[in-house]
């Protein structure tokens, strides 16, 4: 009986660590909901473009959001333990082709707070640091999964930019 | 003879050593004050004008000032970045936290040095904060 119940432990804390480094079964989803620190102004709201996935060292993508006049907004960004070094992540206006934000100049804070003056399109460019695996492997398609790659969270919030007087 | 002189000097060392970790210790335990807040975290939250009613950023100990410091700021499209020598807000940073078309949400001060009465320079308990500003 002692046995059975020593295996039937076994398996079942077997099957629990196949789950949390099962990045197939869209670990990733809704990620940026679940990991990302909320603003604690009340007033932010997520914005439906907010992003996550998975990736892997030395990955460098990109999604586009659009930005309102009169808004206040935020851009966050979490990720799993397996990334070491901060994430790095550029705004860049889509139109001028023009880097507007680099937080490797600032302290490579991992949140970064903005007012829009003018409606505009932004690529939000997130870069994983480290050398990629598949530059160091013979297979491209084979990727480590248990040291190689994580979720990356990408929360945007935003709300109306607060007028001063009546 | 001899024996005392030996006591003296080995008092006169261990007084010598507890007074510099104590003045170590004191200065470590300097807190600065921004928008009259004190900073023992790297992220503080003030609004703009309790940041700009001091006008400079004091330290919790008397005889004890801010001797320099550095300063950044980003906005979308625009960054400050600035090393001051003093403990006074400079005109530049006074007039791009008040930019209303800019609105910088955040400054970085880093860096922060203090100076006591003799002369002496110490690094505060947090020399580098993340003042993140709030409506009102």
């Amino acid at each position: 009986m002692k046995q059975i119940i020593v295996a039937l432990f076994i398996a079942l804390s077997l099957q629990g660590f196949s789950q949390n480094n099962d990045y197939s079964r869209n670990r990733c989803l809704e990620y940026h909901k679940n990991h990302c620190e909320r603003s604690t102004n009340k007033y932010y709201q997520i914005n439906s473009e907010s992003r996550s996935g998975l990736f892997h060292k030395g990955q460098r993508s990109r999604t586009l959001i659009e930005a309102f006049n009169g808004r206040d907004y935020r851009i966050s960004i979490c990720h799993d333990d397996v990334f070491s070094k901060p994430i790095i992540f550029r705004i860049i206006d889509k139109s001028r082709d023009e880097v507007l934000y680099d937080n490797t100049e600032d302290n490579f804070a991992q949140d970064f707070e903005f007012t829009v003056t003018s409606t505009v399109e932004l690529w939000v460019e997130v870069e994983v640091q480290g050398e990629s695996p598949l530059t160091t492997t013979t297979h491209n398609s084979i990727i480590r999964r248990d040291s190689e790659v994580g979720c990356i969270g990408l929360l945007i919030e935003f709300m109306v930019t607060p007028r001063k007087g009546f | 003879m001899a024996m005392l002189l030996k006591n003296l000097i080995c008092a006169l060392f261990l007084s010598f050593i507890a007074g510099n970790l104590y003045a170590q210790d004191e200065a470590l335990e300097t807190l600065i004050i921004i928008g009259n807040k004190q900073v023992d975290t790297s992220i503080i939250e003030v609004s703009k004008s309790d940041f700009l009613s001091v006008g400079k950023i004091k330290t919790n100990q008397k005889g004890r000032s801010v001797n320099s410091y550095n300063f950044s700021m980003f906005a979308l499209g625009n960054s400050i970045k600035c090393a001051v020598n003093d403990s006074m807000f400079t005109t530049k940073l006074r007039e791009a936290v008040l930019d209303e078309k800019i609105n910088y949400r955040y400054i970085n001060i880093e860096g922060v040095q203090i100076i006591d009465k003799d002369g002496n320079i110490s690094i505060p308990k947090v020399d580098t904060v993340k003042v993140k500003f709030i409506y009102r």
